[in-house]
């Protein structure tokens, strides 16, 4: 917890801008913490997750051989993760606005 | 690639088995079908049945499952059936009117063994859309 | 982020694929019993060379097996088999749901 911390509170005590509630992803770029990390790597195999839902989608509408399991798994796994990380990001806007409003 | 999926495949070979059920009928129909002395009369039919690769794999020098096609063709010369039916219009000098030679128990054998045959396309072809129903219900419930 | 299992996904839908390869061969074998020059097939599995099994269509090893009853019931055992899979991976993915709080236990 004290490493989550640690990476949320350079932003905290930045100069006057604060990022609005809904933009859940770290603000500040140039000095990413491991949660930053975690958070980008989530990002990138979501949006892995949904390239194969779209190639599937896109060769099943060409009449290309492909399985209709095959792409039926793939939107499954892409929902999955898509609902998941939305779930994540919430709770992260609940962590932030609860952390600002903490009296420090 | 497939060339050839399950659907077409059941869907031939239901049209080959409707064939054999027409050249039965075409028999049957014309089994009391009498031809003047001398003339060739009626030729019975038979339903051939080949199994073929559909042309747009042999385009790409591929293999894949054969298509059943079938085509009517007339069945080898028999001799005619004789019949004594000496007022007939169609009698020879000897009274003798000639029939085609259709074996009556033999076509409807074959009616039934065509029908029987073509239901099991229709059940290979249901199956065929059954696994594609199911698929499509893959998902979290 | 907990991401499903892949390798047990991926075995079912391996398998499915083999059943509906399996689904294709039999329609052959029903549409085409009474071709002239049609050898009856089957599905086999080889071996690579990387120890991978493949699901090959060859033609049938006893040939001379195989009324049209026999055709169906496989045909029957092959659909529900895929059917079964499809209704795992469902459940599969519904546990997934719960676990993450998706959709609530």
């Amino acid at each position: 917890m004290d490493a989550n911390l640690a990476a949320i509170a350079p932003v905290a005590s930045g100069p006057a801008f604060l990022p609005p509630p809904s933009a859940a992803a770290p603000a500040d770029a140039s000095a990413p913490g491991a949660f930053a990390r975690l958070l980008q790597h989530e990002v990138g195999a979501l949006d892995d997750t949904l390239k194969v839902a779209e190639a599937g989608m896109r060769d099943l509408a060409a009449d290309k051989p492909v399985e209709l399991h095959d792409v039926m798994i793939g939107l499954e796994r892409a929902r999955i993760s898509v609902q998941t990380f939305v779930q994540v990001r919430n709770k992260l806007v609940e962590a932030f606005q609860d952390l600002m409003r903490m009296q420090l | 690639m497939d060339y050839v999926t399950a659907i077409d495949i059941s869907a031939a070979g239901m049209a080959a088995q409707k064939a054999r059920l027409e050249a039965a009928a075409l028999n049957l129909a014309n089994m009391n079908a009498s031809a003047p002395p001398g003339a060739p009369g009626y030729r019975p039919v038979q339903a051939v049945i080949r199994a073929a690769t559909p042309f747009a794999a042999l385009l790409h020098g591929r293999t894949a499952l054969p298509l059943a096609r079938a085509e009517l063709v007339p069945q080898s010369a028999a001799t005619p059936r004789l019949a004594y039916e000496p007022g007939h219009p169609d009698a020879d000098a000897n009274g003798m009117v000639a029939y085609p030679a259709i074996d009556h128990t033999a076509e409807m054998m074959a009616v039934i063994t065509a029908t029987r045959a073509y239901e099991a396309n229709l059940a290979a072809l249901q199956a065929t859309r059954t696994l594609a129903a199911k698929a499509l219900e893959i998902g979290g419930q | 982020m907990p991401a499903p299992n892949p390798s047990a996904i991926d075995r079912i839908s391996a398998s499915m694929s083999i059943a509906t390869l399996r689904n294709q061969v039999i329609a052959s074998n029903i549409a085409n019993r009474d071709a002239q020059d049609y050898q009856r097939l089957e599905v086999r599995f080889t071996r690579a060379l990387d120890d991978s099994r493949a699901a090959v269509v060859a033609p049938d090893a006893s040939p001379a097996a195989g009324s049209v009853e026999q055709d169906l019931v496989e045909l029957s055992t092959n659909a529900a088999h895929y059917q079964a899979m499809a209704r795992v991976l469902s459940r599969y993915f519904s546990l997934i749901d719960t676990i993450t709080g998706n959709r609530g236990a």
